[in-house]
């Protein structure tokens, strides 16, 4: 058993600890793996370092499949990027599905925690080189290929969803602008508050969870049909590996394409799943029954936003460059205890290496067969009456919303906002996801935007001649464009015919 | 903890249990009559004497990042400075502006307290933060430590192996230019205008007017920077960059050490700083140490400053914590709160000077 | 032709450039939006906005309009009464607008899943896992 040799009972038994306190952060909405790992930093002072890695590696595999839970069974995504589970695993609880989708997303989840973590065994040296290649101008396009998921998602009105999207990007560029310190887009009154913007855990939270109760308020809070549906006495859960017979494509795509993104340094891990999501959609034979409770988009999300795991890891142990936020606080645990991440730390600490690949395998096991044997259990959220779930969510979401930026009562303010505001877009058709999208992507789709003119000296020809990279990549916008605009009319005329 | 944490799923599972809920209530207020009884019990003997440090006290820091030298520096001496003063410490990474604001809403017993960089006093002289956030307007805490890492780098292949040689580099070669990767509003900004204005001086502006900058935000953004070539010289620091200037790095990412800003060469690393180097700005050799402060609010009262003085002497004292310290190569710089006001102020005065003739960013950006 | 593909890029104004492209697309779309809606008008004679969608059918006032208020009190509350206190009460009187009556199983329930919720999430959160509280 070399994997004992490495990682010892003790960082076993604190692996095994994290993905549990991991999976508790990442299920309620509100909390995230990001924080998880943030309260654990100093605690893994006292550690050994391959200890502290077990912890910390745990809390993040558990942190980011939690996510999945809320998202599936009450519509809110638990961590950023479980935001495209909720369009098909919340369908799937509606029609009594709940426990099979968790299975599913389950099931996803570790074979995409698997792929990248191959991925990232195998290849990481050679492609954090490739991924500090990828040139300002490439980064913008991918975000914008990112940003093609509104025209495929965009409910009934195109216009209405590149509105939603774009009134996102607006309000998600309210605050600074990191190079040169100056606020735009801010109201004076606020000025102080919206220094940094809008935080988007507090916004993404409100929107959903906020949102729905006002909603659910406004209705009487009347329990819904699916909370009437026994699972006990109705067909079983339905689920079976059965299911991914015929999703191997879609779950070495999603999970390529999670793995991809979540390596690019900058490209936040939302960005994983939102691309995987809109790529499922696109070279799916059903692509009407995306958003309806389809397994498959399901499966895309889940598998992709574990994938950006292993890929987000690549660029900070080749090179030292965090891939998104969580990675970030993860080099503090490094720094903490002396341990210097550069582009030798894999050559140089040998056991290091493979104790984190072994923390992987052992979180994702781990995972699986808790999230596996608990889920019957967490199925049961949903028959919670509302009126007792729901205080319990809001109080839930207060709490993670000071506690994002550390303690700030303006986020709280945010998600109370951005909650009624929620209430108010479902009544007036403005779309929630392609707002949310939008935001999410808006101030990276700025920064590269500005980094690529600012190597070109203002020229926008830059976009279309920075090299060969670029046109590949207008080349994937453009097909996701033409298959999703396409796509959609091809369904309006099939659902037309139909209902002729 | 586990047990803890299984407490709380079976909370989130209630609604099944309906038959229990009499049980629970009557745990419940039970426990909370026990945990009211012990909160009483608690703060009764905190609060009968006043002037006393709080049981907890909230570090906010002016950074963001959990993994950078404020949040290292914070860390560390909190965890040696809660013992000592015998509390609980909890460091905060909420970024300056917030932090700013939390500290002016802070109540005077202390149990919120900053600590930061020069960038504090940096930031309102640049105009990254109100001026109402100025030194005068807080009471200003013992200095802490230094960071004597920063400094600028460039790739492995570079024609130019310091500073100074980098300026002499672009007077021998009248076609090129030099672009500087810096953050504005912060410490790499007045490291930079230093180097600018002494380039100046020695060479005139043809030489100066060939030295453009590309500001940009985190390290990781000017690490970019240079390998995309969009930047020649980059901002950074040994704990940050280090390991990217060791022998076996491949050709593409490497980079190499230009010079420190610091008044001192750091143990360890063949680094020349830049008075060695000869920069001089109005005639005096141009050092800038990174300095870690204290800020609390400006009513605090004296028995808390006092005590937190004293601590942090005995802490600054303590080897196992300039051991900690020296693993990200930073060092202890103790400077009492009694002097550290006038030391401060006197510190941005010099910065002053400098400001006051360096170029503006929009002349020498693209 | 150069001059129109090439941005005036100034230090300064490098956080102005982008919104307004956006601001610009966002225009743009707006009107779109709107001479939809003036076309579909004109053919169909139904306006955008019919109250019936803006309203779902058994609109309840009292639940909605109670709880949003409720929610904005709660910050305020934090503020004055601290956390514990504040969401006490905040949950007690939330769960009790949303089931909409008050009696003794009400109330009964309430209070449990108000206590119960408060004293876990102090004390897992704020104390074990060092959380700042509001």
């Amino acid at each position: 058993m070399e994997i004992l040799g490495v990682l010892g009972p003790t960082s076993i038994l604190l692996c095994f600890l994290g993905v549990f306190i991991g999976m508790i952060f990442g299920t309620i909405p509100g909390m995230t793996a990001t924080m998880a790992i943030a309260i654990f930093l100093p605690i893994t002072y006292s550690l050994e370092m391959i200890d502290s890695i077990g912890l910390l590696i745990g809390l993040y595999v558990g942190g980011i499949s939690g996510g999945l839970v809320p998202a599936t069974l009450l519509n809110i995504p638990g961590t950023p990027s479980s935001l495209c589970t909720t369009f098909d695993g919340y369908p799937m609880t509606q029609n009594g599905e709940g426990e099979k989708a968790l299975k599913v997303g389950i099931t996803a989840s570790i074979i995409g925690g698997f792929f990248s973590l191959l991925i990232l065994y195998f290849c990481a040296p050679f492609l954090a080189s490739v991924a500090i290649d990828f040139s300002a101008v490439d980064k913008f396009l991918i975000i914008i290929f990112a940003l093609t998921i509104i025209a495929s998602i965009s409910q009934g009105s195109l216009l209405g969803g590149m509105f939603s999207g774009l009134l996102g990007i607006f309000i998600s560029l309210m605050g600074i602008f990191p190079d040169n310190n100056e606020l735009r887009l801010v109201p004076g009154f606020w000025e102080e508050e919206l220094y940094y913007g809008f935080t988007l855990l507090p916004v993404l939270i409100g929107l959903f969870a906020i949102g729905q109760m006002l909603k659910e308020a406004e209705e009487g809070m009347k329990p819904a049909a699916h909370q009437d549906i026994d699972l006990k006495k109705g067909k079983k859960s339905g689920f079976s590996f059965g299911i991914f017979r015929k999703q191997g494509v879609n779950l070495v795509r999603s999970s390529v394409l999670g793995t991809f993104v979540g390596m690019l340094p900058g490209v936040g891990g939302s960005a994983a799943s939102i691309t995987a999501y809109s790529q499922a959609k696109n070279f799916s034979k059903q692509p009407e029954k995306f958003g309806k409770g389809e397994p498959e988009g399901l499966i895309s999300s889940e598998s992709a936003n574990n994938g950006l795991i292993g890929g987000a890891l690549i660029p900070l142990l080749s090179l030292g460059i965090p891939g998104d936020s969580t990675t970030a606080i993860l080099i503090g645990a490094f720094l903490l205890q002396g341990i210097e991440v550069g582009p030798l730390f894999i050559t140089s600490n040998p056991d290091l290496w493979n104790g984190i690949i072994y923390a992987l395998i052992v979180a994702n096991i781990v995972m699986f067969i808790l999230m596996f044997f608990s889920i019957k259990y967490f199925a049961k959220i949903v028959y919670i009456p509302k009126y007792i779930i729901f205080p319990i969510i809001v109080v839930m979401c207060v709490v993670g919303s000071y506690a994002i930026n550390n303690g700030v009562m303006f986020d709280v303010w945010t998600l109370l906002l951005f909650g009624l505001a929620g209430y108010i877009f479902m009544k007036i058709g403005i779309q929630i996801p392609p707002f949310l999208i939008g935001f999410i992507l808006g101030a990276q789709c700025e920064k590269y935007f500005i980094d690529s003119l600012k190597g070109s000296n203002g020229e926008l020809t830059v976009f279309f001649t920075d090299g060969p990279m670029a046109v590949f990549l207008w080349v994937l916008i453009l097909l996701a464009l033409g298959y999703s605009l396409f796509g959609n009319k091809k369904n309006k005329k099939n659902i037309n015919q139909e209902a002729a | 903890m586990l047990l803890l944490s299984s407490a709380l799923l079976k909370a989130l599972k209630i609604g099944e249990e309906w038959c229990v809920m009499k049980k629970i209530l009557v745990v419940v207020l039970i426990s909370i009559l026990a945990l009211v009884l012990a909160a009483c019990g608690s703060s009764t003997s905190g609060s009968e004497n006043s002037g006393e440090i709080p049981d907890r006290v909230r570090v906010v820091i002016g950074s963001t990042s959990t993994g950078g030298d404020t949040f290292q520096n914070a860390e560390a001496a909190s965890r040696y400075l809660e013992d000592e003063m015998s509390t609980n410490m909890k460091v905060d990474a909420i970024g300056g502006v917030q932090a700013f604001d939390e500290l002016s809403k802070a109540k005077d017993d202390g149990s919120t307290v900053m600590f930061f960089h020069d960038m504090a006093y940096l930031g309102v002289e640049y105009g990254a933060f109100n001026e109402e956030n100025k030194l005068e307007n807080w009471e200003i805490g013992p200095v802490v430590s230094i960071n004597p890492g920063n400094a600028f780098l460039t790739s492995g292949d570079a024609p130019y192996d310091t500073m100074a040689e980098s300026a002499e580099w672009l007077s021998e070669n009248p076609d090129e230019t030099v672009t500087v990767a810096i953050q504005a509003g912060g410490v790499s900004e007045i490291i930079f205008d230093g180097y600018y204005l002494w380039a100046k001086e020695e060479f005139g502006t043809e030489v100066s007017d060939r030295i453009k900058v590309y500001v940009t935000g985190s390290q990781e953004d000017k690490n970019q920077a240079l390998w995309d070539g969009n930047a020649d010289i980059i901002h950074g620091s040994i704990g940050a960059n280090a390991e990217f200037t060791k022998e076996e790095v491949e050709d593409k990412v490497k980079m190499k050490f230009l010079g420190l800003s610091a008044s001192e060469r750091v143990e360890g690393y063949d680094i020349p700083t830049f008075a060695e180097q000869g920069i001089t700005v109005n005639g005096e050799e141009f050092t800038f140490d990174k300095e870690f402060f204290y800020l609390m609010p400006k009513d605090i009262e004296d028995s808390y400053v006092e005590q937190l003085d004293q601590s942090l002497e005995e802490v600054v004292s303590n080897e196992s914590y300039q051991e900690d310290l020296s693993k990200n190569a930073y060092i202890t710089n103790y400077i009492s709160a009694e002097e550290s006001t006038d030391y401060l102020l006197e510190k941005r005065e010099e910065v002053n000077k400098i400001i006051e003739q360096a170029p503006d960013l929009d002349d020498i950006s693209h | 032709m150069k001059d129109l593909l090439t941005l005036e890029m100034s230090y300064s104004e490098y956080h102005l450039i982008f919104p307004k492209i956006v601001l610009i697309a966002l225009g743009i779309t707006i009107l779109m939006l709107i001479g939809r809606f003036v076309l579909k008008f004109i053919r169909e004679r139904k306006g955008f906005i019919s109250m019936k969608r803006l309203l779902s059918s058994d609109f309840n006032r009292l639940k909605f309009f109670a709880s949003l208020g409720l929610l904005f009190v709660y910050p305020l509350l934090m503020n004055g009464l601290g956390f514990v206190i504040s969401t006490v009460i905040f949950m007690i009187v939330l769960t009790l607008i949303l089931m909409g009556r008050v009696n003794k199983k009400a109330l009964m329930v309430s209070v449990t899943n108000s206590l119960t919720t408060t004293i876990v999430v102090w004390y897992v959160f704020g104390r074990v896992f060092d959380i700042t509280l509001p």
